[in-house]
């Protein structure tokens, strides 16, 4: 006599949830490696074949991008996540607290477009107001 | 007598219209069990498990529980036509004895020696249709008259059973017989955590923070920066130096707003390009022995042509000095030396 609980303990209705999730993870690392930091402004570092790579909790970062006009002067956003405009104060106050904690590089993320009197500018303000700090400016590896 | 409906709680199926005998019978028999549920028929009123019922389980339980009996002789074709409750009862008796007691196989050798034609016969005049439907198809039919709505599914079956011709096999049952189940809860089934998918997920979720816990390098070019405590030679003298008198001992590279280079205050002839400007700055130094570029820019010079004239001294290794941006090419007023650490 066929018994329908002996039919269907046959069929094995549990669904396997472990390749979805391996190939979910796998995704996951190859967008990782593959994705490109792209900072909150639309910052156009230059390119440069030579550099030294900069640890983010070895460095206070500071980025300059340009004003909403050519004529305008550039906007300063401290830190990578940075959103809102910073004054020359503001930034180097962010460096100092930078150097309290152990951070004694300063990255200067400037546009490319960006005069480069204003950028020796800021490098010479930073520079004259919190000395002992190195100042590294973010370029990008050629395409 | 009180008509029955019964619910079969692991089929969840209701059967309408038995009688109490035909409950006391399915439950001797295993078809209906304690946890099955029953109520009168057409009372509305609630539903009640049959274990509560000790009147139902009076005569049920001590059939069910007793050893299988030998076999008793089959029912006797020439039963009397049943017409009242009791004589029911009488061949109730005689037919749970036969039908729980002997192992199929014996039923299977009693169905071979006995009529089949009569046992249809009395099927037929009792017409015990639901029962039947209680009833497994590999056992034998009891005489029991039960009143019961509708014809059964399983009434074909039961005449399959009982063809001389045709010897019963489980496997011939049709698929209605295959629906049909007898069979009590069954043993729980240990059911094994599988370790290889949340191994699988701990070693992803270890690499993924491995991955994002390894800091991002940022690359940047260091840059000198003005240095007050060692003030230019040319401070400390109470005037500034003109670039031709620091291209004695610097490289001297200017460039102007719309990227123009001059090297040593002559005009570079190749594109601005990385390469171009290193090729240059090696061979000047390899000429003169200079060591060090001076970098005089415009103040509104691009800051990526900077750059490129920053790549280019690392990469044949100059040491960098970058004086204080002027109006343009055209502004003679020497700028202030920036220099590197």
């Amino acid at each position: 006599m066929l018994l329908r609980r002996q039919v269907s303990e046959e069929r094995d209705e549990h669904i396997d949830m472990t390749p979805m999730v391996d190939v979910v993870f796998q995704l996951m690392t190859f967008m990782l490696f593959s994705m490109k930091l792209v900072s909150p402004e639309n910052v156009n570092m230059p390119e440069a074949r030579h550099g030294i790579g900069v640890e983010e909790n070895a460095a206070t970062f500071v980025l300059v991008a340009p004003g909403p006009t050519p004529t305008s002067k550039p906007k300063m956003l401290v830190g990578l996540k940075g959103d809102q405009g910073a004054s020359m104060d503001e930034v180097v106050s962010a460096v100092s607290k930078g150097v309290a904690e152990g951070k004694r590089k300063v990255v200067l993320q400037a546009d490319g477009s960006i005069p480069h009197g204003e950028v020796v500018g800021i490098i010479s303000e930073i520079a004259k107001r919190e000395s002992g700090v190195t100042i590294h400016l973010g370029v990008r590896e050629p395409e | 007598m009180t008509i029955w409906d019964v619910f079969h709680s692991d089929r969840l199926e209701v059967e309408r219209g038995l009688d109490s005998t035909s409950v006391k019978v399915a439950l001797a028999r295993g078809a209906l069990t304690e946890d099955d549920l029953i109520r009168p028929s057409a009372s509305g009123q609630p539903w009640e498990r049959i274990g509560d019922r000790l009147d139902l389980l009076e005569d049920a339980e001590p059939v069910a529980a007793a050893p299988p009996p030998p076999a008793a002789p089959a029912p006797s074709v020439d039963e009397p036509h049943l017409e009242d409750d009791e004589d029911e009862l009488e061949i109730l008796s005689d037919a749970e004895l036969e039908t729980t007691s002997p192992p199929p196989e014996e039923i299977l050798e009693e169905e071979e020696e006995s009529d089949s034609d009569d046992e249809l016969e009395i099927l037929e005049e009792t017409g015990d249709e639901s029962l039947a439907a209680i009833l497994p198809s590999g056992d034998s039919i009891p005489a029991v008259p039960v009143i019961g709505p509708g014809p059964s599914p399983w009434e074909e079956a039961e005449y399959d059973i009982f063809d001389d011709e045709n010897e019963y096999d489980p496997l011939d049952e049709d698929e209605a017989a295959a629906e049909f189940t007898l069979a009590r809860g069954s043993a729980e089934t240990v059911e094994e955590l599988d370790l290889a998918a949340m191994v699988d997920v701990a070693f992803q979720l270890v690499l993924f923070f491995l991955v994002t816990a390894t800091t991002v390098l940022y690359k940047s070019l260091e840059v000198p920066k003005p240095n007050s405590d060692a003030p230019p030679e040319a401070a400390a003298q109470g005037r500034s130096k003109t670039l031709d008198e620091l291209k004695a001992d610097y490289i001297l590279v200017e460039m102007d707003t719309s990227g123009t280079v001059r090297i040593d205050r002559q005009p570079f002839p190749g594109a601005l390009t990385m390469m171009n400007l290193a090729e240059k700055l090696r061979t000047l130094r390899t000429d003169t022995g200079r060591s060090a570029m001076l970098f005089s820019a415009d103040y509104t010079t691009p800051h990526a042509k900077a750059v490129i004239a920053y790549d280019a001294a690392n990469e044949i290794g100059l040491q960098i000095k970058i004086a204080k941006p002027s109006g343009g090419l055209a502004n003679v007023a020497p700028p202030a030396v920036i220099k590197k650490n």
